[in-house]
């Protein structure tokens, strides 16, 4: 009975974790001998910690009771969106936070904005809908809160989202530990391949925003620019009121049956009535899953186990917080930076080697500012770089962390600059 | 002795609450008695010789009125018994008998909807707004049946929404929903000063300067050291 009693309480849930949390920051920085997994440790830790943090409504309900709108989605929560009541109708989707946060399982706290960008396409979301979602602003109003407010945490942490909370870079970091227990060693892509790689992030975004427009057509207006894209959904959810292959990168994102499969997997989620959602041919329409999310969650899985973070180099999402934070003129004012001293840096190459996504400015580049679009500040290279203040990673001109001198005292001095 | 000289003034407010509230009730008897009905029950049929088709209501309820002209029969201030509201309709149909279940008519603020079965692959007419005058758009519309899963019809395919804003659906058999969502704009916040009706774009673009503001003066600082 009290279990109940504090699982539906928010502030003493909410409290009991973030004292959790500090406690896990502490232990692992005061435990941690190793110093070259010392930043590894808490990145891992800080990554579940987000985990439970986007989904927080599995754990602080309000639980769906029977005969409840969503009580056939499951017993816990649509969504417990953080700051819904100041959002209220104007913005009543959640905060958009630069993380793969999907739209459909249930109890999730923040939004994904890619969802947020593609869904407000739709005129029809300027209106009040089937299941008493209200949006008292209009379409283009809603895309420019949603890019202010990811312009706004990318200049604050830049692509330390992708590699400190985002829950799929948590899911691709257990595939690698997966791999590495399995003592298999990872692939490479060439350079020319991984620059490709990162270019083309920002082709898929445009890609799949104008393939919003194209399936919202008869939405937008009035008749179809390709046949077949009426609404198909069933009544009473947004598909029902646009297109059957809306949010068309949804359909194809690997975040979203990874999410459903595991809140199915712990029970948070009626398999039953989510294999059911259905209105047309699964491989496209199904409301919570598609074939083609499957096959894309499996290809996804395979190519991470063979190449680090492999999503990562062709998330969408990734390009938009790197578009506000590692180009001109964000790049000038981004807080959260990769910084290399040039005088300390031996060239022994360990940085561009250990980095998941092959990023290379920190090895390439003279000094100062190393931050590029494909680095995700998880300072992976900082931690490995063996001399002391080589490379560091600094926040509004603070050194959040550095290099430090983990070789044994002879193999240091043989650097010719330090010596 | 104060408690005692407070007493009859609790009881005389006491009693002028419960009669403030049995008002109404008694009130809205008293209406209903002098108000003519005509109550039907699950097992009467509206039958319509002409077309070949009947209409039935699965749930018991009453109406103050109800006509049938050119084969179009309309039903004003109809309650089922499992209905909220009274609801003005009016539905015909041709080669096709009807078992309604459930509707919601007559309020363009709220979604309205009719659910019933179909036997034989007539046609129906159902206006939900019989005699408005303010047209609705297809896009409000939906007309589906379940099939493995809810089939969202298309209009054109299998419906049509008249300018009258009755909908005609042909060709469908077995359950069928007809429902009007409410894209009225009476939602927005028209009514609320121009800064409350965008607050929240406003206050994520003074967010956004802020952090640009704020993150220039550390940089200009960062750099004089």
């Amino acid at each position: 009975m009290k279990i109940a009693v504090w699982e539906n309480d928010p502030y003493i849930v909410v409290s009991l974790f973030v004292v959790a949390v500090a406690v896990g920051v502490a232990l692992i920085l005061k435990l941690s001998k190793d110093k070259t997994r010392k930043m590894s440790n808490l990145r891992l830790f800080v990554q579940c910690a987000a985990v439970i943090v986007v989904f927080m409504g599995l754990l602080v309900g309000p639980f769906n009771q029977p005969g409840s709108l969503f009580a056939p989605l499951g017993i816990s929560p649509r969504d417990r969106l953080i700051g819904a009541d100041i959002l209220g109708t104007q913005f009543p989707d959640g905060i958009s936070i630069p993380i793969l946060a999907c739209y459909y399982p249930t109890g999730r706290t923040v939004t994904c904005p890619i969802w947020h960008l593609q869904a407000y396409v739709f005129p029809f979301w300027d209106y009040p809908r089937g299941y008493q979602v209200n949006y008292s602003t209009l379409g283009i109003e809603k895309i420019a809160i949603t890019l202010g407010m990811v312009a706004a945490a990318a200049i604050i942490l830049g692509r330390a989202f992708c590699g400190w909370l985002c829950p799929f870079g948590l899911f691709q970091d257990v595939l690698t530990r997966i791999r590495k227990t399995a003592r298999l060693k990872h692939l490479n892509f060439s350079d020319k391949t991984s620059v490709k790689l990162g270019q083309s992030r920002y082709i898929i975004i445009a890609v799949f925003m104008i393939l919003s427009v194209i399936f919202a057509s008869y939405a937008i207006f009035g008749y179809e620019l390709i046949p077949g894209t009426r609404p198909g959904g069933p009544e009473g959810t947004e598909a029902g009121i646009v297109s059957n292959i809306n949010e068309p990168f949804c359909l194809v994102c690997p975040m979203r049956p990874l999410c459903i499969i595991a809140e199915v997997g712990i029970g948070q989620m009626n398999w039953s009535y989510i294999s059911q959602i259905v209105y047309g041919p699964f491989w496209i329409s199904g409301f919570y899953l598609t074939s083609i999310n499957l096959i894309i969650l499996a290809i996804v899985i395979i190519l991470s186990l063979a190449y680090r973070r492999f999503w990562c180099r062709i998330c969408p999402l990734g390009a938009l917080t790197a578009l506000f934070s590692t180009f001109t003129p964000f790049k000038q004012i981004a807080l959260t930076k990769l910084e290399k001293d040039q005088q300390k840096c031996t060239k022994c190459g360990v940085c561009k080697r250990v980095c998941p996504t092959q990023a290379t400015a920190m090895y390439e580049k003279k000094g100062g500012d190393v931050t590029e679009s494909r680095c995700m500040l998880c300072a992976r290279c900082v931690e490995i770089c063996p001399y002391e203040g080589a490379l560091k990673m600094t926040f509004a001109g603070k050194t959040l962390a550095k290099s430090r001198n983990w070789l044994p005292q002879n193999k240091t001095d043989n650097n010719p600059k330090t010596a | 002795m104060k408690a005692e000289k407070g007493r009859p003034f609790l009881v005389g407010l006491a009693v002028a609450i419960i009669a403030i509230l049995a008002f109404p009730c008694g009130y809205q008897t008293v209406q209903a008695q002098t108000e003519h009905k005509t109550v039907f029950t699950s097992a009467d049929i509206f039958i319509t010789p002409d077309f070949n088709s009947s209409i039935r209501f699965a749930i018991n309820g009453s109406c103050s009125e109800v006509s049938l002209v050119n084969g179009v029969w309309t039903f004003t201030n109809l309650r089922l018994n499992n209905s909220q509201a009274s609801n003005n309709f009016s539905i015909t149909a041709k080669d096709s008998n009807l078992t309604i279940y459930s509707l919601r008519t007559g309020d363009f603020n709220r979604s309205s909807f009719l659910r019933y079965t179909a036997q034989g692959e007539g046609t129906q007419t159902v206006n939900l707004y019989p005699g408005s005058t303010r047209q609705t758009h297809w896009s409000e519309w939906s007309v589906t049946v379940p099939r493995s899963g809810t089939i969202w019809l298309s209009e054109g395919e299998n419906w049509k929404l008249q300018p009258d804003n009755s909908v005609i659906v042909w060709g469908l058999t077995g359950n069928i929903s007809v429902v009007r969502y409410n894209f009225s704009p009476s939602y927005r916040d028209s009514n609320l000063p121009l800064h409350l009706q965008h607050s929240i774009a406003i206050i994520t673009a003074e967010v956004l300067a802020t952090v640009v503001a704020t993150t220039v003066i550390i940089q200009i600082t960062a750099r004089r050291r």
